[in-house]
């Protein structure tokens, strides 16, 4: 368990600059989540955490010590891979023993180790078994018990269930917040899923184009984005932009209002219902409103809306989020 | 229909027949004629009419035709051991590592390839002299690398480069060493084409015979396919057929052994990297 910090951390490929700037402070045993688009840093940020990847400026920080310039191994952080990374000639069990091996490790005690995660990982039946011979589920908790056996003190994940089904990645997402508080360890968790990132980060950070949007806890980023960026990003559907007079604001640029924070009312701004998609536990309604600005909106009352209907729509006022000409947010 | 299916099956078989027959004819001609003695080995039948090992017995007693195996053998088992050797870890770093001048440097491995034996047999030869080597058989495995080693590299390296980084990177994570990623992690990967390009430096190495030619003197320096053009008759008219086929059976024998040995392997080897797994 360690804390990690990057201190001005840039890194170029070439002259192509793709992390400027990024300072970060994450606490011991925090589980942090770097979110963003494809392509804004994140494996790249999270590589140079593992020491994969050297940083062309600043410093990395795990514990108090200064490891920018240790190897990989000397760093105490294990990681998981988004394809696994199986050593495929060997059994499960020598895959999690590898690591102890080279450490010289006993052998009571490497076998102690991996009987003890295997356990925790609920994989002991399959320790004599090779990588082909598993499902992704399967594999995947071997990857995480190689990572686990080694008891590193900061657990890096780059995309971890993306190649898992929808079903099986909701449940070892839960299964990794479980082993989270087991381990009390520190873990950065790199994804671009954002319900994935929301359910299972202390604090998020948003990558950008290689520098940091905003920092903060998931319910935080959510309700007060700090950027316009930040808002478009977090939400699905995403939240609506629309000229500052609909709201009735005159120093804004710019206010932003969630679908789940339009109403429809009695009387209101008038709108024309467009598209319609039923979700079950709600829908959601693309009407336009008569200034030609669209507008979507989650409603599970109105009893048969149809396309072409016409709709009153109200905004919740406490909800509405100014943004300057930069696209920050302005205090509300 | 089930007709016109049974004809293609009949004629692909015949296809198969024809081409099996032009292909082990003549190993099947050189194995019956080994066992066939004096003049009955100019007669054209298939089958010899009284068989005798006359000839092996010949074979080995007349010159030192074990030594000259042993010889092959230590030659064609060095060759191999070193090629595969130097080739992983030169592929290593050219799949790899990066590094200023990969490509010209792979190329001019490739380019080595290229020139004919003739080519290279008079500078090779003052270098295998400058060594002190000849007529000694480090010359002959020291020259053999000349044309094992290309492909051997060219070979591994391509296989090096399908293997997932992300296995390397798991490694080195898990603090293994560039020397423990080659020997542990990624020797046991390249099993099928390290078999593969194995036995094929073993086969080229085993069948050379200019350089071994130029680069020996004496009988027991000698490797097999020299031994066996050099067999004598008993005159200057008479070229000893039966001796020479007997040989010849004798040092095919290795190799059918070796492919069979490593067959399952070496299928593996050949298809290995056609589609990605
Ligand atoms: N070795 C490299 N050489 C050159 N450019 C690279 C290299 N690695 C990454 N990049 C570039 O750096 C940028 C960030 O890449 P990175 O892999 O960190 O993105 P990411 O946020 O992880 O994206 P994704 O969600 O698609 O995995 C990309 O524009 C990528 O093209
Ligand atoms: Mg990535």
């Amino acid at each position: 368990m360690s804390s990690v910090r990057l201190e001005g951390i840039a890194k170029r490929f070439g002259s192509t600059e793709v992390i400027r700037g990024v300072d970060l402070d994450i606490k011991s045993g925090e589980f942090v989540v770097f979110v963003g688009a494809s392509g804004s840093g994140k494996s790249t940020l999270l590589r140079m955490i593992a020491g994969l990847e050297q940083p062309s400026e600043g410093q990395v920080f795990i514990g108090d010590s200064d490891v920018t310039d240790a190897p990989p191994s000397q760093r105490g952080v294990s990681m998981v891979f988004q394809s696994y990374a199986l050593y495929p000639h060997m059994t499960v069990r020598d895959n999690i023993a590898f690591g102890l091996k080279l450490k010289k490790a006993g052998k009571a005690a490497i076998e102690e180790a991996v009987t003890r995660v295997a356990t925790m990982l609920e994989i002991e039946g399959l320790l004599d078994r090779k990588p082909g011979q598993l499902s992704g589920g399967q594999r995947q908790r071997v990857a995480i018990a190689r990572a686990i056996v080694r008891e590193p003190d900061v657990f890096l994940f780059d995309e971890p269930l993306s190649n898992l089904d929808a079903a099986l990645r909701t449940r070892t997402r839960i299964e990794i917040k479980d082993l989270h508080r087991k381990l009390q360890a520190t873990m950065i968790y790199v994804t671009h899923d954002q319900i994935e990132a929301m359910s299972l980060a202390d604090r998020m950070v948003i990558l950008n184009g290689g520098h940091i949007e905003q920092v903060g806890p998931p319910a935080v980023l959510y309700h007060e984005p700090a950027t316009k960026y930040v808002a478009a990003f977090l939400g699905s559907p995403s939240m609506n932009f629309l000229p500052p007079e609909l709201a009735g604001s005159t120093e804004a640029a710019e206010i932003g209002i969630r679908p789940e924070d339009v109403r429809v009312a009695a009387s209101g701004l008038p709108a024309t219902i467009e598209e319609i998609e039923e979700l079950g536990e709600t829908r959601v309604i693309h009407a336009r409103l008569e200034s030609g600005d669209p507008v979507a909106l989650r409603d599970r009352d109105l009893a048969d809306p149809h396309i072409g209907q016409n709709l009153s729509l109200e905004f919740d006022r406490e909800r509405v989020h100014h943004f300057d000409a930069d696209g920050k947010r302005m205090p509300g | 229909m089930r007709g016109k299916r049974m004809l293609k099956t009949g004629g692909l078989i015949a296809l198969w027949i024809v081409v099996a027959l032009f292909l082990l004819f003549p190993f099947y001609y050189a194995v019956v004629s080994s066992f066939r003695e004096g003049s009955a080995i100019f007669e054209a039948s298939l089958w010899p009419a009284n068989p005798t090992f006359a000839n092996y017995e010949a074979v080995m007693t007349d010159q030192p035709f074990a030594k000259n195996i042993l010889n092959s053998l230590i030659v064609a088992f060095s060759v191999v051991v070193l090629s595969l050797g130097l080739a992983t870890f030169a592929s290593y770093a050219f799949g790899r590592a990066k590094f200023k001048g990969r490509r010209l440097l792979l190329y001019t491995i490739l380019g080595v390839s290229m020139f004919p034996q003739v080519a290279v047999l008079s500078g090779l030869f003052e270098i295998v002299r400058l060594f002190g080597l000849y007529n000694n058989l480090l010359s002959l495995v020291f020259s053999y690398m000349i044309f094992t080693l290309p492909f051997t590299v060219w070979v591994l390296t391509s296989f090096m480069r399908d293997l997932p980084v992300e296995i390397e990177e798991a490694a080195i994570m898990d603090g293994a060493s560039s020397w423990t990623i080659v020997t542990k992690v990624f020797l046991p990967l390249l099993a099928p084409a390290l078999v593969t390009t194995g036995l094929l430096a073993f086969i080229a190495a085993w069948n050379e015979f200019l350089f071994a030619l130029s680069f020996t003197l004496t009988n027991e320096q000698r490797t097999v396919p020299v031994a066996i053009a050099l067999i004598t008759g008993a005159s200057q008219y008479e070229l000893p057929w039966g001796n020479i086929m007997a040989a010849s059976v004798i040092v095919t024998v290795p190799l059918i052994v070796l492919v069979l040995f490593f067959q399952k392997k070496l299928v593996a080897g050949l298809t290995a990297g056609a589609v990605k797994g």
